[in-house]
C-alpha cells in the first residue's frame, strides 16, 4: 500500500521537490550568513546621548514641576522633576529681572522651602535665596535645585544661576552648615537611570595638542566615553582621533597602579609621526594622562613591551611625568 | 547505474531532484541549524555566567571600598590615603566606572571625570539613600551594575555606584566566541562529507533495485532480484519477485488452460473427421451405414456444441462485473424447481431425492445462474450415483448465509481427485463422463457462479459411498462486499502503521503485500484483457491467439508490463497505469479471493468465446 501511494502521489512530489530544494538552500544560506555575522562583528560603541529636545519658542520658557510618584507601590514615594505640559508664556520677555520674578512665581515650591529673593548682577548671573525648614530631605532640596536650575536656564539672557539655602543647620537637616551657597548649570544634575546610561557618556577632558610651534597647547575637549573603555582610553582615543599619534594606533590597554598609569599601544604607533615631532606626541600623551585625577607618571608600551627610544630621541623606556609646555 | 541513466535519458524531460540530495540538504540543513542554535545557545548562557560572575566580583569590591570610605568619613582628598587613587585603579581594573556619591547627592569621584561634582538625580540612588533598599546590584544588558550605601552607624552617609561592561571586561569572550565558531565551521564542513555519505548509503538499496530492473526491463524475466540492504529494498525486492512469480503461475495456468482447451475441442472433430474418412474410404457403405456415421456425427457435433457453450457460460459466470443480476429470490423455491426438473432423470434410475426445508430463506442471488449451479451439483448427483441410490439436499441459513448441502450415495471422488474436481475439464473418471455426456466444465461453472455470489463450495467425498456437496453464500450482496472492503482496508493500514515489537506485524505486513501483489497482477491482467478484447472484436482470429499484441510494439507482453511496473516514466505508460487503476477499483473487495492465475484464464476464455462466436457464425452461415 505505501508503494501505491507514494506512486500516485509521485507527480506532486515532484512538483514540490524543486521548491523545497529552493527553501532548503535558502535556509542553508541563511543560517551560513548569520554564523558568519554573529561572529566577527564587535559592538561599536554606540555615542548616542539622550536629549530633551522641546521646541522653543520666542518669549516662552519651559517650566519643571515636582512630582511624588507612588510607582514601585511600596508606599515610598519616588521624587521626579518633570517638564510642564506646554511652556510659559513670559509676559515681559525682554527683561530679564521680571523674567526671573515671573518664572520663580509660577513654580510650585516643595512645603518647606520658601523663595525669600534674589539678586542679579551686571553680568546677568542670578543669585536666587531660599529658606528651608528642617523637615525638608535631602532628595526633595536635590529635586528642587534641579527644578529651579532647569527653569530658570531656560530664559536665554540669565548666565550662572546661583542658588543660596538657608537652614537651621541642625543634625540630619538637608542645609548643613546653615547656608548653602553654589551655582549650577542645567547639566549640573546628571539624570543617572541605569548603568547603560552611566557608561555612555560624553563630557569635557583637558587635552594636550600639538599647536603646530613644535609645542603643544592645553584644550578642553567633548570626548565620549563609551561603554567598553575608561576616561584614559578615551583620552588617547581621541588623541588619535585628532592625529596627533601615528594613524591606526590602537589603544590595547591602560592600567592604573599607585598613581602610574600604564599605557600600552599598538605597533602602529611606531610609524612615522609625520609632521609632528616625538618628543610632542609622546607629551601630549603624557600631559593630557596626568591631567586626570590620580595620574602622576606615564609609562608607554609598544604592543607589551617597553621601548627605550621612541625614533631614537625621546627616552621612554621609564614612567614620564607631566612636563609644562613652553 | 549507468544502464539506468542510460535508459532512462529517453524517457526523461525534466531534471528531478534525487533523494541523495534531498537527504544531503536536509541532513546539512538540520546540522546548520542545530549549529547556529547551539553557537547562540552556548554564547548566551557563557554570557550570563560571565555576567553573574563579574556581578558577584563587582559586588565584593563595592562593598570593600565602602567600607574603607566610610572609615575615612568619606574623605576623599585627604592626604594620608590613596583612596582616591584606588578608586582610579579599581576602575581600570575592572574597566568600568566607579562614582561616589554624597549624602547631597553630589557625585564627590567619578573615574569617568565627566560628572564629578555635578547632582545626580537617580530614583535607584534616592531609594538607597533613604534606606529603602538596602542595595541595587543588577545586570543591565551588558552591564552589570552595584549600587551601595556607605554607611556610618546605620546613617547612610553616601553611595557607591559601581558599573562594569561584561563584555570589555572579559575579552575572554571574544576569544570564546571565535573559537565556538572555527569549531562548529570544521565540524560543519566535516558533516558534507558524512551528509553526502548518508545520502548515498540510504539510496544504495533503491539505487541496486532500479538497476536490477532496468536489468529486467530488457527481457532477463527469469532472473530474480537479490534481496539486500535495507529493509525497503529488500521488501521491494521480494514484493517484485512475489509479482514475477505471479505471473509465471499465470503464463502456465494459462498454457495448460489453452492446451486443455484444444484438446476438447480437437477430440470431437477427430471423431468426426475418423467417421467421415471411413466412411469415404468404404466404398460399398450402404444408406444404413451412412446414417448410422451421420448420427454418430451428429452427436459428435452436438457435443462439440455443448462444450462451446459450456465455455461460454464458464465465461459469463466469471465475468461478475457484468455478469451478475442480483435479485431478492426464495431460494426454497427455487430449489424445489431444480429438484422437479432433475426428478425424472433420477426415476430412471430409480433413485430417490428427498429435499430438507429447514427454514424459507430469501436472498440476494443471480437466479438463473444459481439455477444452473445447482442444478449442475443435482445433475451430478443422478450421474455419478448407483441404480436405487438417494439424493439428499437440505437448505439452511443463518443470519448473514445460507447453506446448500446435496449429499448423494454415489461412487464417491477418489481423494486424489477431490482437489481437481472444480478445474476445468477435469474428470475423474473419462470413461463415463462420455456415456453421461460431460463436458468436465460442470463443477467449474458451479464453483464459478458460486463464487461470484461471494460464496464457498466445499467437496466431502468417500470413494465408493458418496459425496456430499456443502455450499455456502451470503444473503446479502453489497453489505458483504462492502465489509470485505473494510477489512481488507484495516489490513492495509494495519501493515503501514503497526508499531514495533508486535508480532502480528510481519503476519499482516506479509498478508497486505500478497494483496498488494495479486491487485498488482490483476491490474496487468486486466490491461493483457483490454488488449485481447480488441483483437477479438476486430475478428482477426480464427484460432487461439494467446499472447495479446503489445501496444507499443515491443516484444514480448510481458516486457511491457516490467517496464511499466519499473518506474520508468513516460507518459504514454503513466496514462496506461491510470487506466488500469481505475478498471480495477470495483474489484477491490474481492481482491482478497482473485488469483492472478483465474484471472489469466478468464482471459483467455474470453478468446475462446470470440472463437465460438466464429464457429458458431461459420455454423449458421
Amino acid at each position: 500500500m505505501k508503494y501505491v501511494r507514494r506512486m500516485k502521489n509521485k507527480d506532486m512530489v515532484q512538483k514540490f521537490s524543486k521548491k523545497k530544494n529552493r527553501i532548503f538552500a535558502a535556509i542553508l544560506l541563511g543560517c551560513m550568513a548569520i554564523s558568519f555575522a554573529g561572529c566577527g562583528a564587535q559592538k561599536q560603541a554606540s555615542t548616542e546621548v539622550k536629549k530633551l529636545s522641546i521646541a522653543q519658542s520666542a518669549g516662552t520658557v519651559q517650566l519643571y514641576y515636582i512630582v511624588k510618584d507612588n510607582q514601585d507601590g511600596t508606599g515610598a514615594n519616588e521624587l521626579q522633576v518633570l517638564p510642564q505640559d506646554s511652556r510659559y508664556q513670559l509676559k515681559q520677555p525682554d527683561s530679564i529681572a521680571s523674567s526671573v520674578e515671573e518664572v520663580m512665581d509660577q513654580l510650585t515650591m516643595p512645603s518647606g522651602v520658601i523663595f525669600t529673593g534674589y539678586t542679579l548682577d551686571a553680568d546677568s548671573n542670578v543669585r536666587l535665596r531660599f529658606s528651608v525648614a528642617d523637615s525638608v530631605s535631602e532628595e526633595m532640596l536635590l529635586m528642587t535645585k534641579a527644578m529651579i536650575v532647569r527653569s530658570i536656564d531656560g530664559l536665554s539672557q540669565v548666565g550662572d544661576v546661583a542658588l543660596e539655602f538657608h537652614g537651621t543647620g541642625a543634625e540630619g537637616t538637608a542645609v548643613q552648615d546653615g547656608v548653602e551657597i553654589a551655582t549650577y548649570t542645567d547639566s549640573s544634575f546628571f539624570y543617572y537611570d541605569d548603568a547603560e546610561d552611566s557608561a555612555k557618556n560624553v563630557g569635557d577632558v583637558v587635552l594636550y595638542l600639538p599647536n603646530g610651534n613644535g609645542s603643544l597647547k592645553k584644550v578642553v575637549a567633548n570626548v565620549t566615553i563609551g561603554a567598553d573603555d575608561s576616561a584614559q582610553e578615551a583620552v588617547l582615543r581621541q588623541l588619535i582621533a585628532y592625529e596627533v599619534l601615528p594613524k591606526g594606533t590602537k589603544v590595547n590597554q591602560v592600567s592604573l597602579m599607585n598613581g602610574s598609569a600604564t599605557v600600552d599601544l599598538s605597533e602602529e604607533f611606531l610609524k612615522d609621526t609625520g609632521s609632528i615631532s616625538p618628543k610632542i606626541v609622546i607629551y601630549s600623551i603624557v600631559d593630557s594622562l596626568t591631567s586626570l585625577p590620580n595620574i602622576n607618571k606615564v609609562q608607554i608600551l609598544v604592543a607589551g613591551e617597553k621601548v627605550e627610544k621612541y625614533h631614537d630621541e625621546v627616552s621612554i623606556a621609564g614612567p614620564l611625568e607631566f612636563v609644562e609646555p613652553e | 547505474m549507468y544502464l539506468i541513466i542510460e535508459g532512462m535519458k529517453n524517457t526523461k524531460k525534466k531534471r528531478y531532484v534525487s533523494t541523495k540530495t534531498y537527504i544531503v540538504l536536509a541532513v546539512l540543513a538540520l546540522l546548520a541549524g542545530s549549529f547556529i542554535v547551539a553557537f547562540f545557545g552556548i554564547t548566551h548562557f557563557y554570557k550570563r555566567r560571565l555576567k553573574t560572575e563579574l556581578l558577584d566580583s563587582l559586588q565584593s569590591r563595592t562593598v570593600l571600598l565602602a567600607q574603607t570610605l566610610s572609615f575615612y568619613d568619606m574623605d576623599l582628598n585627604t592626604s594620608d590615603t590613596t583612596i582616591s587613587t584606588d578608586i582610579d585603579e579599581m576602575a581600570s581594573f575592572i574597566q568600568g566606572r566607579i562614582m561616589v556619591v554624597s549624602r547631597d547627592y553630589k557625585i564627590l569621584k567619578d573615574t569617568y571625570v565627566l560628572k564629578q561634582d555635578d547632582y545626580l538625580i537617580s530614583p535607584d540612588v534616592m531609594a538607597v539613600m533613604e534606606q529603602r533598599e538596602a542595595s541595587v546590584s543588577r545586570i543591565r544588558g551588558n552591564y552589570a551594575e552595584i549600587i551601595y550605601p556607605i554607611q556610618d552607624d546605620d546613617q547612610v552617609i553616601g553611595v557607591i555606584i559601581s558599573t562594569a561592561d561584561v563584555i570589555s571586561s572579559n575579552q575572554r569572550f571574544y576569544y570564546l566566541y571565535n573559537e565556538i565558531f572555527i569549531v562548529f565551521l570544521l565540524l560543519f564542513l566535516l558533516d558534507i562529507g558524512v551528509a553526502v555519505l548518508i545520502g548515498v548509503r540510504s539510496m544504495r538499496g533503491i539505487n541496486a533495485v532500479n538497476e536490477q530492473l532496468y536489468h529486467m526491463t530488457l527481457g532477463n524475466l527469469q532472473d530474480k532480484m537479490e534481496e539486500r540492504g535495507f529493509k525497503e529494498s529488500r521488501y521491494l525486492a521480494r514484493n517484485y519477485n512475489d509479482l514475477l512469480d505471479k505471473f509465471s503461475d499465470a503464463d502456465q495456468s494459462r498454457n495448460e488452460f489453452v492446451s486443455n482447451v484444444s484438446h476438447e475441442l480437437k477430440t470431437p472433430i477427430a471423431s468426426m473427421k475418423v467417421l467421415a474418412e471411413s466412411l469415404t474410404q468404404n466404398e460399398g457403405a450402404g444408406v444404413e451405414d451412412y446414417r448410422e456415421f451421420m448420427t454418430d456425427i451428429i452427436s459428435e457435433i452436438d457435443r462439440e456444441t455443448k462444450i462451446i457453450n459450456d465455455l461460454l457460460t464458464l465465461v459469463k459466470t466469471d465475468n461478475r462485473e457484468t455478469g451478475m443480476n442480483f435479485a431478492e429470490t426464495n431460494m426454497n423455491q427455487m430449489l424445489d424447481s431444480v429438484i422437479h426438473t432433475v426428478e425424472p432423470l433420477a426415476k430412471l434410475r430409480n433413485i430417490e431425492i428427498s429435499f430438507e426445508n429447514f427454514r424459507d430463506v430469501t436472498a440476494d442471488v443471480d437466479e438463473v445462474k444459481l439455477n444452473l449451479a445447482i442444478s449442475n451439483l443435482v445433475e451430478n448427483a443422478v450421474k455419478y450415483n448407483v441404480e436405487n441410490g438417494w439424493i439428499h439436499v437440505s437448505l439452511n441459513a443463518d443470519h448473514k448465509f445460507f447453506y446448500i448441502k446435496v449429499a448423494d450415495s454415489g461412487v464417491g471422488i477418489p481423494d486424489d481427485a477431490k482437489e481437481k474436481v472444480f478445474e476445468r475439464f477435469y474428470r475423474v473418471d473419462k470413461a463415463r463422463s462420455r456415456d453421461t455426456g460431460g463436458t468436465g466444465l460442470g463443477l467449474s461453472i458451479t464453483r464459478g457462479i458460486i463464487n461470484g455470489h461471494g460464496g464457498t463450495i466445499k467437496v466431502y467425498s468417500e470413494s465408493g459411498k458418496g459425496t456430499t456437496f456443502s455450499v455456502k453464500i451470503p444473503l446479502r450482496q453489497e453489505r458483504v462486499e462492502a465489509e470485505e472492503l473494510e477489512t481488507a482496508k484495516v489490513n492495509f493500514r494495519g501493515a503501514g502503521v503497526s508499531g514495533k515489537g508486535k508480532k502480528k506485524r510481519g503476519k499482516s505486513l506479509l498478508k497486505a503485500r500478497n494483496m498488494e501483489v495479486s491487485k498488482s497482477a490483476s491490474k496487468m491482467i486486466e490491461a493483457a484483457k483490454s488488449d485481447t478484447k480488441v483483437d477479438s472484436s476486430k475478428g482477426q482470429t480464427g484460432e487461439l491467439k494467446p499472447k495479446p499484441e503489445p501496444k507499443k510494439g515491443q516484444t514480448g507482453e510481458l516486457k511491457a508490463k516490467a517496464d511499466a511496473k519499473s518506474g520508468s516514466k513516460s507518459d504514454s505508460k503513466k496514462g496506461q497505469t491510470g487506466e488500469l487503476k481505475t478498471k480495477s477499483v470495483p474489484k477491490k473487495g474481492q481482491a482478497e479471493e482473485l488469483t492472478s492465475a483465474k484471472e489469466v484464464e478468464r482471459t483467455l476464455e474470453e478468446v475462446a468465446a470470440a472463437v465460438a462466436d466464429e464457429v458458431r457464425k461459420a455454423d449458421e452461415e
